[in-house]
């Protein structure tokens, strides 16, 4: 107990009472005489009517609906199809998870490289499909989130794979071979007694790719920094771009405090319930 | 069905392939001359520029940033398990018949594990820069000592909430103390679930990029900041950047790969055996 609580403890107490006073100051970073500026609530009624702090939201729903939803159907069909054998089977497992490891900033720089408007691949490759050699994916505000989307997919599809091919791994076959004996075949399988066995473990990814999405960071400040304008400003950009680029320290912590809130309390009852914490611990 | 079989694999090689093509893309780059990685038209073949290695590690600062990272993420690793072992015993062997304690814990430890980083942003940099400890490893492998507390208390829980309590209850009989219990007769029965978490905290401390972003600069940044940095102040150089990239994320992808079996287990929180 005494050595988690002498790292816990401290941090926690530190966070809650910072976050508390920053955003009832308005502190300007590079303006150290305004740190004692005490501004009541002033910072929350302008969150309020934050127009760009609504798009932030919109921008973070977007990322975790589009991006898990993809990564679940994508990761789950390539779970199916690797449970079973084929040659290679445990080096394509192996590599498949390089992506999921990679440093997420050099995830993103990779792709900005890729998706370049003069000299990237990507561009090359639709150039010589006739489909055009000039599309700025990064600089477009239409594309530039679905291209933020498309490199969450890639690094964490494998996720998805890993933890679905352990979890059908781990399954009882009986239910399946009965199934089989009474006629029932390939989709059926799969639909009827696969997918409903599994859904314990789906629960969980989708609840951990959730809490991970939500807070991207890195990948959207390494290829567009939330831009252009704010058309992929996911809320951690926003709440880094407000206290380290705008230096409005004060406004950027209310930013954080009421969308952290807003994020718990959506997320916290679902972790509780999908990952078993809130029966009792039982005997083993 | 033979047919079947082999689409399905093709499949899933089809997947392998968009899942390392970018990688490959990524070192291919790193070893062009900057004319050829910035080309138009992608450049095929070319003698291979290691001088973009050294240009990276010495005048890009890649030697330090990595020596940087690598303190950083041992540590804070270390600090997690000495922290979250303790813990984990504490809510799953000694306090589960006893009321209501054990739950409280670890849901309290899962609802700090879904608050999102950036709630602790600027509160922690406040702090920190107040304490003299922006710019320094101390401030950044605290921070991330303390995310890895709570992987390895969530990690460990999940373990050890199967494991036979007998073994504790036999020993306090024999007058051992829980100290001496947990460390002669739980400890040495989890070293897998002890080794996935070091890895997994490793790996999250070393890919970590916000605090690192805010928390350290100059001879302090590690390598994910020094990676990035290398877009602005060199005005792109892209096999530069790359082969940085190369060197930044080849130790904790090899990591990553010899200790893949640990991965899915401690992924999932206990989720699959």
């Amino acid at each position: 107990m005494l050595p988690a609580a002498l790292v816990l403890v401290p941090f926690v107490v530190v966070i809650v009472l910072q976050a508390l006073k920053l955003s009832v100051h308005g502190e300007n970073l590079i303006r150290p005489e305004t740190a004692g500026d005490f501004v009541g609530l002033d910072n929350y009624t302008r969150a309020l009517n934050d127009e760009t702090l609504l798009q932030s939201i919109r921008v973070t729903v977007i990322y975790v609906v589009i991006g898990v939803t993809v990564q679940m159907l994508l990761g789950v069909a390539i779970a199916l199809l690797m449970h079973r054998r084929f040659p290679g089977k445990p080096l394509v497992r192996a590599l498949i998870l390089i992506p999921m490891v990679l440093t997420p900033v050099v995830a993103g720089l990779t792709w900005r490289l890729l998706m370049d408007p003069t000299s990237g691949t990507i561009n090359y490759v639709l150039g010589s499909l006739g489909l055009g050699s000039d599309h700025a994916f990064l600089a477009n505000p239409s594309t530039a989130l679905l291209a933020v989307i498309l490199v969450e997919v890639w690094q964490n599809t494998p996720f998805v794979v890993v933890i679905v091919l352990a979890g059908l791994e781990s399954l009882d076959p009986s239910p399946h071979e009965a199934a089989r004996v009474d006629g029932a075949s390939g989709w059926q399988l799969i639909w009827h007694v696969t997918l409903p066995l599994l859904k314990p473990v789906l629960a969980i990814v989708v609840l951990l790719r959730i809490i991970d999405a939500a807070k991207t960071f890195a990948l959207v400040q390494t290829m567009t920094e939330g831009g252009p304008g704010t058309s992929s400003l996911a809320i951690s950009s926003y709440v880094y771009r407000t206290g380290f680029e705008v230096f409005d320290i004060g406004y950027s912590t209310t930013l954080a405090v009421l969308t952290s809130l807003a994020l718990v309390l959506l997320i916290f009852p679902l972790a509780r319930r999908l990952m078993g914490f809130s029966r009792k611990v039982g005997r083993a | 069905m033979k047919a079947l079989e082999g689409v399905k694999t093709l499949l899933v090689y089809l997947f392998l392939m968009w899942c390392l093509v970018p990688v490959l893309w990524l070192v291919s780059t790193s070893l062009k001359s900057d004319v050829d990685a910035f080309s138009a038209e992608p450049v095929w073949f070319f003698t291979p520029q290691w001088e973009n290695y050294a240009t990276a590690w010495t005048s890009g600062g890649m030697s330090q940033a990595m020596a940087t990272s690598t303190i950083v993420a041992v540590l804070s690793s270390l600090i997690g398990l000495f922290a979250g072992i303790p813990l984990a015993y504490l809510i799953t062997q000694v306090w589960p018949d006893t009321g209501n304690g054990a739950r409280r814990v670890a849901m309290t430890i899962l609802l700090f594990t879904t608050v999102p980083p950036v709630l602790a942003l600027t509160p922690l940099f406040r702090t920190f820069d107040d304490l003299g400890l922006t710019r320094t490893l101390v401030g950044i492998t605290l921070i991330h000592a303390y995310y890895a507390t709570l992987l390895a208390v969530l990690i460990l829980r999940a373990f050890l909430v199967n494991f036979p309590r007998e073994i504790r209850e036999a020993a306090m009989v024999d007058g051992a103390g829980e100290w001496r219990v947990m460390v002669r007769c739980v400890m040495p029965n989890m070293t897998g679930a002890i080794f996935a978490t070091f890895v997994l905290s490793l790996i999250q401390s070393w890919n970590e990029y916000l605090y690192a972003l805010v928390m350290t600069g100059g001879d302090t940044q590690t390598a994910p900041v020094r990676i990035s940095g290398f877009l602005s102040f060199v005005g792109t150089n892209w096999s530069t950047l790359t082969a940085a990239g190369v060197i930044g994320t080849l130790p904790i992808v090899a990591f990553g790969l010899l200790a893949r079996n640990y991965l899915a287990r401690g992924l999932s929180f206990g989720g699959v055996k």
